[in-house]
């Protein structure tokens, strides 16, 4: 029983098995990256779509069968390392398995050996007449180091798939949420308020190409004032949330994920100037809403678009459902009630508003604001430091790897009636090719003295 | 200013040095090696001259040095790529006066900048989208990009490795060399064929192209290691460089590849591992370069058994490269769009 356990262990341990393992997740995950994500498929024959969600192969790599693999790789990865640890980590320096007849032989003065040993900074071990010679003995555990590095990345990423959630929010401008929805549907309170008070899709200049994604939002505490004074409150904050700079709250990240245009005619607010005589103000007015622009002429704004193009001929076209070039319908009318003036004011194009020559004012649409809603991603991950603290050591240790070429040299001195003084020697290197060859120096010395007889 | 140019210019640079080196090769004449040089040279400062045209026709859309370098799109990338390709090649041509690598490099650096025309990369000068906008992707792209071009080196060396040690047409080394030269030749080929005719080959011309090229290699490939003089049958030689590409590859895209990627997912999307077909496949090129290393150790895979790994990784890297990008869609589809 103990000897087929010990048997089970070691195959469990050994490089075949971890060679099966990696052909195994190499099988699936290849396989998961030619078949499109549950949420991208595009359902071109239903058959076909069937087919690949009856054997789970839309969601492959959160499957059982793939998370065992993982599971028996580390597995395996932990065994290789601590067998690494107990049985290879002096395996260079193993004298009782040296037959030094079998090798190296030169004539050389004992002395010269030991001062040249000194000399090149090798760390010297005498018993009797047989020397140890080791030279950058650190290199023997950068590679248990490596592996050690991966399987942390493992842990983290355990412990991110143990204690962590990722969920999504979606917030129109102006409004506010507390509650994230995690794809399985289930939804987690997050302990604090979001306000978006401002959400801005940017574009280059005369392109439908984005150049920023901006939400500006307020974190406030749950249970604290909404309305308490920001400067005197400290669970209340301000953010400017990018693409690439999320927000780190608490144990919770918040990323600028995705957005999206929503027709919300009761929420939604214009703003725009007004210049008369030279005379700018700034208005912010509802939908429908009457303002005055000046003693005899009244506005409303009665429809709104996201992205509205001229063509050169006069007409209006959408171009896109995302706010490209936000428009409005102003509608002008007299004291009593009679239309003036009927336009569609586009943001990208001020000159749409200037009304100055025939009616003596002039009009600036800066923002529609409420019509679009931010898409928060929210994530808690407390693996992520210690997947970091992983990479690090990988990063560290791989280099080290390269550099640092442990090398050990047995050589055992003698005598010869005819030669005199002579050493036999067997030089032990890590890596055959590695960036550092301290042995070099080594077969100098051999070379020389070689010629010398 | 047109940077188009200066890039075809290079590319065409390139495949005479291609023919230079194998001359030079052929006829063990110095003289020539060194005019193959000097095009190559010339090459990369053509190349040279289209990036930096590329930087100042995205700085004046940008209005950001940070966010001009052109390594965002498929023809940004396959130019960046061809041009990092030819400026190590050299560095190690340089260093070692080896030249008879210089046949593949410029071949594949000719490849992939015909390429660019033929799926007709869009050229136009696009600035960077939010997500795009990061110092991580210099250091992302960069380094993936430098990690990539060892991996080509390797199994370039790789390819001479075969031919040095194969024995006979009847060796499996031999076949393997011979396949994987005839690939790389009917690409070019059938590459250059549509640029002049512009029009795509029937896969059956392509096929008959590369039944003609294996089958003559086979033929007369017997006698091709009589031209490498420069490794005078020095296997541990091409050994080293196989293993030292491998293995300087394999560190860069570890660090560069999949932890700045990952730390840069992290700090964008909100997840350092999403599995997407780009981050699949970096990884099965990781994981195909981990086993080589792996294998050298155990004595169950003999040499040429490890380094055909070499070969194996730089198609699965090509696959990673440029495969993804072209044949799956995800997150990574930066190119395509």
């Amino acid at each position: 029983m103990k000897e087929k356990l010990y048997k089970f262990c070691s195959f469990l341990s050994s490089s075949k098995f971890a060679m099966i393992i990696s052909a195994a997740i190499l099988v699936l995950a290849i396989t998961g990256s030619l078949i499109p994500k549950a949420d991208m498929a595009v359902s071109s024959s239903k058959l076909a779509s069937n087919f690949v969600s009856v054997l789970g192969l839309d969601h492959i790599y959160t499957s059982p069968i793939f998370i065992t693999l993982i599971a028996l790789f580390a597995l395996n990865l932990i065994l290789c390392t601590l067998k690494l640890i107990i049985f290879d980590i002096n395996k260079l320096s193993d004298i009782d398995s040296i037959d030094f007849k079998d090798h190296g032989r030169v004539a050389i003065k004992h002395s010269e050996v030991l001062s040249f040993l000194k000399a090149t900074n090798f760390d010297i071990k005498q018993e009797e007449n047989v020397i140890t010679a080791s030279k950058n003995s650190f290199g023997k555990y950068t590679v248990i180091i490596i592996h050690t590095g991966i399987l942390i990345v493992l842990l983290g990423a355990l412990i991110g798939y143990l204690f962590g959630f990722k969920g999504y929010i979606n917030i129109l401008e102006g409004s506010s949420d507390n509650v994230a929805v995690l794809s399985t549907g289930e939804f987690v309170p997050l302990g604090f308020n979001i306000k978006v008070n401002r959400f801005d899709a940017k574009y280059y200049d005369n392109t439908t190409r984005p150049s920023a994604f901006v939400t500006d939002i307020t974190i406030t505490k749950d249970g604290s004032d909404n309305n308490s004074d920001m400067s005197s409150d400290n669970n209340s904050f301000n953010y400017i949330l990018n693409v690439n700079s999320p927000l780190e709250y608490e144990d919770i990240s918040i990323y600028q994920h995705s957005y999206g245009f929503y027709l919300n005619k009761k929420g939604a607010r214009f703003l725009f100037d007004v210049e008369v005589d030279n005379v700018s103000k700034n208005y912010e007015v509802k939908f429908n809403e009457s303002f005055k622009i000046k003693d005899d002429l009244f506005g409303k704004i009665t429809d709104f678009a996201p992205a509205l193009a001229v063509s050169d001929d006069g007409k209006f076209s959408t171009m896109s459902e995302e706010m490209v070039n936000p428009a409005i319908l102003l509608e002008t009318y007299n004291i009593e009630g009679e239309p003036v003036v009927r336009s569609w004011l586009l943001s990208k194009q001020k000159t749409s508003g200037d009304f100055r020559k025939d009616y003596g004012f002039m009009m600036t649409f800066d923002k529609l604001y409420g019509v679009q809603y931010t898409g928060l991603a929210i994530k808690k991950d407390p693996g992520t430091m210690v997947v970091y603290l992983g990479f690090l050591i990988i990063s560290i240790a791989l280099i080290l790897t390269y550099l640092i070429n442990h090398t050990v040299i047995f050589i055992q001195l003698t005598k010869d009636e005819e030669t005199g003084e002579m050493i036999f020697y067997k030089v032990f290197k890590q890596r055959k090719f590695g960036r550092s060859v301290p042995a070099q120096l080594f077969y100098k010395l051999i070379d020389k003295n070689e010629k010398d007889i | 200013m047109n940077d188009q140019i200066f890039l075809q210019l290079s590319g065409f640079t390139y495949l005479l040095a291609m023919v230079f080196y194998m001359s030079s090769a052929v006829f063990k004449s110095s003289k020539i090696g060194y005019v193959a040089t000097t095009l190559s040279v010339t090459g990369v400062l053509l190349g040279l001259v289209a990036f930096v045209i590329r930087i100042v026709l995205l700085y004046k859309v940008s209005g950001s040095v940070g966010d001009s370098i052109p390594i965002a799109n498929l023809y940004e990338s396959l130019q960046f790529f061809a041009l990092l390709l030819m400026v190590i090649y050299l560095v190690f041509e340089f260093a070692t006066k080896i030249k008879v690598l210089g046949i593949f490099s410029t071949c594949v650096a000719g490849i992939l900048i015909i390429l660019i025309s033929s799926i007709s990369a869009p050229a136009d000068v696009k600035p960077l989208i939010p997500v795009l906008q990061s110092n991580w992707l210099i250091a992302h792209v960069l380094l993936s990009f430098i990690a990539y071009v060892f991996f080509t080196l390797s199994a370039i060396a790789a390819i001479f490795y075969f031919i040095l040690v194969s024995k006979g047409r009847q060796d499996p080394k031999y076949i393997l060399w011979v396949s994987t030269v005839s690939v790389l030749l009917t690409l070019l080929l059938s590459l250059i064929v549509h640029l002049v005719f512009k029009e795509m080959l029937f896969i059956s011309i392509c096929i008959a192209l590369f039944v003609i090229i294996f089958s003559s290699l086979l033929y007369y490939g017997t006698n091709v290691p009589y031209y490498l003089s420069s490794f005078s049958k020095d296997i541990d030689k091409l050994d080293r460089y196989i293993y030292n590409f491998t293995v300087l590859g394999f560190i860069i895209f570890t660090i560069g590849g999949l932890i700045f990627g990952a730390i840069w997912a992290e700090n964008s999307w909100g997840r350092y591992w999403s599995w997407d077909p780009k981050e699949t496949w970096a990884l099965i090129t990781w994981l195909v370069y981990a086993f080589y290393l792996h294998a050298r150790l155990y004595k169950r895979f003999d040499r040429p058994a490890v380094n055909a790994l070499a070969i194996l990784g730089f198609i699965v890297t090509i696959f990673t490269f440029l495969g993804v990008n072209l044949l799956l869609a995800g997150l990574h589809s930066y190119g395509s769009n």
